[in-house]
C-alpha cells in the first residue's frame, strides 16, 4: 500500500507501441500545482503531445485523470478526466464521467493512467492492483459496447470498464469513451484516439484502498459539505427530476436546441417531453460513486414500437439533443440513446450532426440519392439509420462521422447549417433564447462549442430578461443567497450586484470556469446543488483533510485557473484563432422567439472576459502578467 | 441426580456438552477423552506446521473452562469396556456411571500395513501430539501418502517450512473424496507450481531404511525421503461401543436414528465416530466435517435432554487454502452420482472457477476454486433443494428478485 | 434484538455511501473492499441491493465455524466474533446466503457487521433512507403497511416507491 495520503501515489504510463509501462511517483509539487483530474491532464498533455501532431496518430496521447477526492467519502466524489488532443476540434479534447471507474482506479493504486503510442493489434488493458497487462482484444474488436461489456463483465465480475464500441473503431470523429454500460466521457471524441490506438477496453480492478490523512478531518467536512448541498433550493429538484429540470424553463423562453437551432422551441415539446410523461417511463433513481442527489434515472419503456428498452436515460443533454434538436419522439430518445452508448458516440455531437444533415437534406443541398432515404426532423426511423450509418460509416455516414465542421465543408453551404464552435457541436441551449453565463461559456469554453464549463452557481431558471445589453443576467434571490455562496467577498461584490439584482457575466464567466475546472480537478460533480454550495473553501478543507497537503481556497482556485490556461496555450499553440470564437453565424442574424444575439455587444462581453482573465482583449492570449502568477511564464 | 457421560472431547462432544449445558443448568456432564488437553479445532493442525497459526491458537477452549461450565472432565482416561446394562464405563484406573451415554469418540488416523511402517519417520496427522512429534522431528524430505484434504495441507505447509515436498496418491487424481477431476487438475497444477511433485495413480508399497525411513517405494518409483506422512483415510473408533453391543453401519461407523439414538436405549452417538444421511441424497455416509460434527453434537444432546430434534443430514463443505488461493467443494461431487444423471454448469472468470452439479433440477454439489461472492448463496439455494427453474424464474423478475434479494448473486454461476 | 437494520432495496441508488462509511469506520480506510456492507450492484436491470450480516436467530456461520469463535450475544442478538480465534478459513463466508461475512486482510480475518455499537455509520450515511436503523415494533408495522398496500395494489402509491 502507497505511504502517500488521499492520493494513490503514482501514475501509470503505459506505451502500447511496445508494451512497455512504467509508474511514476506523484510530488507534492505538481500535486500542489494541478490537483489531479484534468489538472493533470493539462500538465501531461501540453508537456508531452508534440506540437501539431494528427490527433489520431500514435503520437497522441489519451489520459485518464482521476479526481483527487475520488474514493473519498466526500458527496459526489467520482469523477475522472479523459483527455487528449481532440480529432475533433484539433484543440485540446476532454471529457469528464463520474460512476465507479474512477473509485477503482485510484484503488488499484493509480491518480492517473497514460496512455501512448499505437498497438499493433487490438489490445486491452487489464489493470489490477499495481499490476497491469496488455491483453488480444481480436475477439472484442467489431463488438458494440454492450455486447463487449456483457463479455468483459462475465470475465472481471467486478471490475470497471471504460471502452470504445464500433463508432470508436472507425474513428468516428465525435466517438465517445463508454464508461460502463450507460456513461460516457463522450465529448470532443476521445473515442477516435483509443480506437486509433487499437485499445478497445481498460479493465480496472483496485481493492487497496486509499488512505485518508485525517479521517476526523475528512468525515468532518463530508459532513459539512453534505449539509450544505441539502440545503441549496437546487437539491431537492435534482434529487427527484435530474437534470431534465432545466428542459422546460429552457424551453419556455425559446432557448433549446430546435430542429438545428431554428426554432428556439418546438411547437409541441411542452406536451411531449411534460415532466408527467417522462415520469411515466422512469423508475427510480442511479448514482455514481458517493452521490447524494443519484440525478440520473433508470428508464423501462413498457408499451409500444420500443417495448422493453430498459436502461439508464433521461438525461437532459441526450434528450435535448435528439428530441428537441432533432425534433424525434420522447421514446425514440431513448431508443437514440442506447444505439449511442452501444456504438459509443458522443449523443450531442451525433445529434448535432443529424440535424445540420436533415437541415441540408430541407434545403435541397443533401438529396435522397445522397442519403439512400429521406430525411426529416422528426422522422425517427430515418433518423435512427442514419445514426447507424455514421457509427459504420456507410454512405453519407461516411462524410457525417468527420463531425458538423467537417462535413459542412462537404457541401456547398453547408456552414450556413452548421451548429459548431472550434468544431464542437453546441446541445441543447440556444443563447438567442437565453443570455447568461451559461450561454457565454459556450463561446469560452477551452473544449469548444459546450455548456458544461461554465455555468453560473446561482443560475435563475425563472428569469429570462436581458436588460442590460448582454453585459449583466438577472440574479433574482435573496441576499441569503448571495451570502450562502462561497466566494471571495471582493469578487462577489463585483460579480454580484444586489441593489440593481443583476450578476456580471464576465466575472462570474471566468469565476464558474475556474470553479468547474477546481471540480474536475478534485472529482466533484458541477451538478447545480454542488456547484451552487461547494466552493474553494470546503474543498481546501476537504483537500486537506484527505492528502494531507496545506492547501489555501485561493491557491485552490489558483491550480484550477493554472490548468485552464495551460489549455488555452495548448488551443493556442494547435492553431486556435481569435476568430474561432464565434457563434454560428445563424445567431447573429436569425432570431428565434424574436431574439437574436447582437454580435458587436457578444464581443464586448467576450473582451471584457478576456480582461477579467488576464489575457489580451483581442487575441485572448494569456498575458505575461497572468502566467508569471501562475508560474507557467516560460509557455507562452 | 442423573448424569450425562461424553466420551470424546473434540468437535461433537464439545458441541453437546454446551448445548445441554445451555438448556439445563444443572444436570451433571462429565467428559471423558483419552487426550489430556482441552478442545482444539483438528483442522487447523496442518496450519500450525507452517507457523500461519500458532499452536497455542489451536486451542478452542483452556482447561480451566469445563469447570467453569460445571462439566467434570476425566482426561487422559482410556474407556476399555462399556457396560450397557450397569450403565458404567470402566478403564483401567476406575469406572465411570452413566445415566445417558454420548459417543463422540471420533476417528483415528490409518497406516496401511506397508512393510516399513514402524520406522522412526512415519507420521500420520489426526492430533496435537502428531503436530509436536513432526514438528520435534525436523522433517528435511517428505513423502506424504495421501492427498486427502488432510494431505494437500500438510504437503503445502511443509513446502512452506522448507521441506521438498512429495505427494503420492493412489487414485488418478488428487483429492479424490473432494474434487472432480478437471478441478481436481487445476489444484495439482497450483501445487506444483509451488514445487510440490504430485504422483497420482500409484501405490506405496515399502518404506525402507535403517531404523529411519530413508526410501518410499511405489509401484512406479523410488522416492528418497526421511519423513513419510500418511494421510491415506481414518477409521471410526467404534470398537469399544461395538463390543458393549452397539450397532455399526453399513459403513462401518456407529448406526444412528435421526435423533443420534443407537441401537441401546440411553446410548447417542454423534461425530466422526458415526453414519449419518447424506442431505442430499438420503444415503448413509461417513462425514468427516467440523460443521456436521456440531451439529450433530448439538442433536444429540437436545435429544437426550428429551427434547425431540431431528438432524437434517449432512452436507459437505470443505474449503480448502492452497497457497492462499481457496479452494472450495460443497455437497456431491460426480464421483458419488451415476453420471448420465448429472449436468454440470461450468465457468470461469478472472476471480474464480466454478463447477456446478445440477440434477432433477437441483443443485447437488458446486466446486470453486478462487474466492469469489455468491458462493453462500448457492449453498443455500443446494441446502434447500431449490428447483433451478423456480430459482430463475425469481431471479429474472427484477420485483421478485428484491425479495429474495440473496438469490442475486448467485445468478452468475446457475446460467445454462 | 431491540433493533435492526432494515434494507429498503427500492430505494437503493448504488451510491456506495454505506460501504466507504462502514470501511473507513471500521479501519480507518476509504476502501469498499474491506465494508461489512455491500452493495450488489445489477446495473443493466437498475437494481441496487445493499447486503449485510442478517443477524440470523440460528446463523449458518457458527455452525460453519472451524474454531468456535461465532455466538449470539445474548444481550443483543448480534452475530459476534471472537477474532483473537479466527483463522481466516472463509467456511463462514461459504455457509452465508447473504455475503454477510467479509474478509478483512489488513487483519486476516473474517468480519462481519457489529451495528456499531448501536449507532451505525451506514444508516447516517445513506441518502435515501434505503438503509433504516429501526426497533422491532417500527419494523413490523412498516412490513405490515407494504403487506397492506400490496394486497390494496397500490404500491405504485406508497411514497418514494414508484416501481
Amino acid at each position: 500500500m502507497s505511504k502517500s495520503r488521499g492520493y494513490a501515489g503514482q501514475i501509470l504510463e503505459v506505451n502500447l507501441s511496445n508494451r512497455d509501462s512504467k509508474r511514476n511517483e506523484l510530488a507534492t509539487k505538481f500535486c500542489r500545482e494541478y490537483l489531479g483530474g484534468i489538472g493533470f491532464n493539462a500538465k501531461l498533455i501540453s508537456d508531452e503531445v508534440p506540437a501539431g501532431i494528427d490527433a489520431l496518430s500514435p503520437e497522441n496521447i489519451l489520459v485518464f485523470g482521476v479526481g483527487t477526492m475520488v474514493g473519498s467519502i466526500f458527496p459526489t466524489a467520482s469523477r475522472t478526466e479523459v483527455s487528449a488532443k481532440s480529432p475533433l476540434t484539433g484543440l485540446f479534447g476532454t471529457s469528464n464521467s463520474g460512476m465507479f471507474f474512477g473509485t477503482q482506479l485510484k484503488n488499484a493504486g493509480f491518480d492517473a493512467l497514460v496512455i501512448k503510442g499505437r498497438a499493433e493489434k487490438p489490445v486491452y488493458l487489464f489493470i489490477e492492483d499495481g499490476e497491469l497487462s496488455v491483453q488480444d482484444a481480436s475477439r472484442l474488436w467489431g463488438k458494440d459496447s454492450w455486447e463487449t461489456l456483457d463479455i468483459l463483465r462475465k470475465q472481471y465480475p467486478a471490475a470497471e470498464v471504460a471502452l470504445i464500441g464500433p463508432a470508436g473503431e472507425n474513428l468516428v470523429r465525435f466517438a465517445c469513451i463508454e464508461n460502463g454500460y450507460y456513461d460516457a466521457w463522450a465529448r470532443t471524441g476521445l473515442g477516435a484516439v483509443m480506437g486509433s490506438k487499437n485499445l478497445k477496453a481498460i479493465v480496472v480492478r483496485g481493492t487497496q484502498g486509499i488512505t485518508p490523512h485525517s479521517v476526523e478531518g475528512l468525515l468532518k467536512v463530508t459532513g459539512k459539505a453534505r449539509q450544505l448541498i441539502e440545503s441549496s433550493p437546487f437539491f431537492k429538484p435534482f434529487k427527484s427530476y435530474g437534470s431534465m429540470n432545466a428542459a422546460m424553463p429552457y424551453g419556455s423562453f425559446k432557448a433549446l436546441n430546435a430542429n438545428n437551432f431554428s426554432q428556439g422551441c418546438l411547437p409541441d415539446w411542452k406536451e411531449d417531453f411534460a415532466r408527467p410523461k417522462v415520469e411515466e417511463l422512469t423508475h427510480g433513481h442511479i448514482a455514481c460513486q458517493s452521490c447524494i442527489i443519484a440525478c440520473a434515472h433508470w428508464v423501462e419503456i413498457k408499451a409500444g414500437k420500443y417495448q422493453g428498452l430498459r436502461m439508464k436515460d433521461m438525461e437532459v443533454t441526450p434528450t435535448v439533443s435528439f428530441g428537441s434538436g432533432c425534433g424525434m419522439s420522447l421514446e425514440a430518445t431513448v431508443k437514440a440513446a442506447e444505439m449511442g452508448q452501444r456504438y459509443g458516440m458522443d449523443m450531442a455531437s451525433v445529434a448535432g450532426v443529424m440535424a445540420m444533415a436533415i437541415e441540408l437534406f430541407n434545403r435541397g443541398i443533401i438529396s435522397q440519392e445522397d442519403v439512400g432515404y429521406d430525411l426529416s426532423f422528426g422522422d425517427d426511423d430515418a433518423i435512427l439509420r442514419l445514426m447507424d450509418d455514421i457509427a459504420r460509416r456507410q454512405g453519407l455516414g461516411a462524410v457525417l462521422a468527420e463531425g458538423t465542421m467537417r462535413a459542412a465543408q462537404q457541401f456547398a453551404g453547408g456552414e450556413a447549417s452548421a451548429m459548431h464552435v472550434k468544431g464542437l457541436e453546441i446541445p441543447m441551449i440556444d443563447p438567442r433564447g437565453r443570455w447568461s453565463t451559461w450561454s457565454l461559456g459556450i463561446l469560452t469554453n477551452i473544449r469548444g462549442g459546450d455548456h458544461l464549463r461554465c455555468r453560473n452557481p446561482i443560475e435563475n431558471l425563472r428569469f429570462n430578461e436581458n436588460k442590460h445589453d448582454f453585459q449583466k443576467e438577472r440574479f433574482g434571490y435573496d441576499r441569503k443567497m448571495y451570502e450562502s455562496l462561497d466566494m471571495p467577498d471582493e469578487l462577489k461584490a463585483q460579480a454580484i450586484d444586489l441593489e440593481n439584482d443583476t450578476v456580471d457575466i464576465a466575472i462570474m464567466s471566468r469565476w464558474a470556469e475556474d470553479l468547474i475546472n477546481l471540480f474536475n480537478s478534485v472529482g466533484v460533480c458541477i451538478r447545480p446543488p454542488v456547484e451552487h454550495r461547494i466552493g474553494p473553501t470546503i474543498l481546501a478543507e476537504a483537500y486537506t483533510a484527505f492528502t494531507g497537503i496545506k492547501i489555501s481556497p485561493i491557491e485552490l482556485m489558483q491550480s484550477a485557473e493554472r490548468a485552464w490556461n495551460l489549455i488555452k496555450l495548448f488551443n493556442l499553440r494547435e492553431g486556435e484563432l481569435p476568430e474561432d470564437s464565434k457563434f454560428p453565424r445563424r445567431f447573429y442574424e436569425e432570431a428565434v422567439g424574436g431574439k437574436n444575439l447582437d454580435e458587436a455587444k457578444v464581443q464586448e462581453v467576450l473582451q471584457q472576459y478576456y480582461q477579467v482573465r488576464g489575457w489580451d482583449m483581442l487575441t485572448g492570449q494569456p498575458g505575461e502578467e497572468k502566467l508569471r502568477e501562475l508560474g507557467l511564464s516560460n509557455l507562452s | 441426580m442423573k448424569n450425562i457421560v461424553i466420551i470424546g472431547n473434540g468437535a461433537a462432544a464439545n458441541s453437546a456438552a454446551e448445548t445441554i449445558r445451555k438448556h439445563d443448568l444443572e444436570v451433571p456432564i462429565v467428559m471423558v477423552a483419552r487426550e489430556n488437553l482441552p478442545e482444539y479445532s483438528a483442522c487447523a493442525l496442518p496450519d500450525c506446521l507452517s507457523g500461519w497459526v500458532d499452536r497455542s491458537q489451536l486451542f478452542i477452549k483452556q482447561l480451566t473452562d469445563y469447570p467453569q461450565m460445571g462439566i467434570q472432565t476425566r482426561f487422559g482416561l482410556e474407556i476399555k469396556q462399556i457396560d450397557t446394562r450397569e450403565r458404567i464405563l470402566i478403564s483401567d484406573q476406575e469406572t465411570i456411571a452413566y445415566d445417558q451415554l454420548i459417543l463422540a469418540t471420533g476417528s483415528r488416523a490409518i497406516i496401511p500395513p506397508v512393510p516399513g511402517r514402524d520406522l522412526l519417520g512415519n507420521f500420520v496427522v489426526k492430533t496435537v501430539g502428531d503436530i509436536d512429534a513432526i514438528l520435534a522431528y525436523k522433517a528435511r524430505k517428505v513423502v506424504v501418502v495421501g492427498s486427502g484434504n488432510i494431505g494437500i495441507e500438510v504437503a503445502e505447509a511443509l513446502q512452506i517450512s522448507g521441506c521438498q515436498v512429495t505427494i503420492v496418491e493412489l487414485m488418478e487424481a488428487i483429492l479424490p473424496r473432494i474434487f472432480d477431476q478437471e478441478p481436481a487438475g487445476r489444484i495439482s497444477r497450483i501445487l506444483s507450481d509451488r514445487g510440490i511433485q504430485v504422483l497420482t495413480g500409484e501405490r506405496v508399497l515399502k518404506i525402507s531404511g535403517d531404523q529411519r525411513v530413508e526410501t518410499v517405494t511405489t509401484d512406479c518409483r523410488s522416492i528418497a525421503c526421511d519423513t513419510v506422512i500418511w494421510a491415506a483415510g481414518v477409521k471410526q473408533n467404534v470398537e469399544v461401543a461395538s463390543a458393549a453391543g452397539v450397532k455399526l453401519g453399513e459403513l462401518g461407523g456407529i448406526e444412528v436414528n435421526s435423533r443420534m439414538q443407537t441401537n441401546i436405549d440411553g446410548i447417542y452417538a454423534c461425530g466422526d465416530c458415526i453414519e449419518s444421511i447424506d442431505m442430499l441424497t438420503g444415503y448413509p455416509t461417513l462425514s468427516l466435517l467440523w460443521p456436521n460434527a456440531k451439529r450433530q453434537g448439538q442433536i444429540a444432546a437436545l435429544n437426550c435432554l428429551g427434547q425431540e430434534m431431528a438432524y437434517e443430514g449432512a452436507v459437505s463443505l470443505v474449503a480448502e487454502d492452497i497457497y492462499g488461493i481457496t479452494a472450495v467443494s460443497m455437497g456431491l461431487i460426480s464421483r458419488a452420482l451415476a453420471r448420465e444423471e448429472i449436468r454440470v454448469l461450468e465457468g470461469q472468470d478472472n476471480e474464480l472457477y466454478w463447477r456446478v452439479l445440477v440434477m432433477d433440477d437441483r443443485i447437488i454439489g458446486m466446486q470453486t476454486i478462487g474466492m469469489s461472492y455468491g458462493l453462500g448463496a448457492v449453498m443455500a439455494l443446494m441446502k434447500n433443494r431449490t428447483p433451478l427453474s423456480e430459482f430463475h424464474r425469481v431471479a429474472a423478475d427484477p420485483d421478485l428478485a428484491r425479495r429474495v434479494a440473496w438469490y442475486l448473486p448467485a445468478q452468475r454461476f446457475l446460467q445454462e | 434484538m431491540n433493533k435492526h437494520l432494515i434494507i429498503d432495496s427500492v430505494k437503493c441508488t448504488g451510491c456506495g455511501l454505506c460501504e466507504l462509511a462502514c470501511a473507513i469506520n471500521k479501519t480507518g480506510q476509504c476502501q469498499p473492499y474491506l465494508a461489512r456492507i455491500k452493495i450488489w450492484r445489477e446495473e443493466t436491470r437498475g437494481i441496487f441491493v445493499p447486503m449485510t450480516c442478517q443477524h440470523c436467530d440460528n446463523p449458518p456461520c457458527a455452525s460453519a465455524c472451524l474454531m468456535n469463535v461465532i455466538t449470539k450475544d445474548p444481550a443483543t442478538g448480534l452475530t459476534i466474533r471472537r477474532l483473537e480465534g479466527c483463522i481466516g478459513c472463509r467456511a463462514c463466508q461459504l455457509a452465508c446466503p447473504f455475503e454477510g461475512c467479509s474478509y478483512d486482510y489488513l487483519q486476516e480475518v473474517i468480519v462481519n457487521c457489529d451495528h456499531c455499537g448501536g449507532n451505525p455509520e451506514c444508516v447516517k450515511y445513506c441518502p435515501t433512507g434505503a438503509l433504516r436503523y429501526i426497533s422491532t415494533a417500527e419494523a413490523l408495522d412498516l412490513e405490515r403497511s407494504a403487506e397492506a398496500a400490496r394486497r390494496c395494489g397500490i404500491a405504485g402509491l406508497v411514497k418514494g416507491d414508484r416501481r
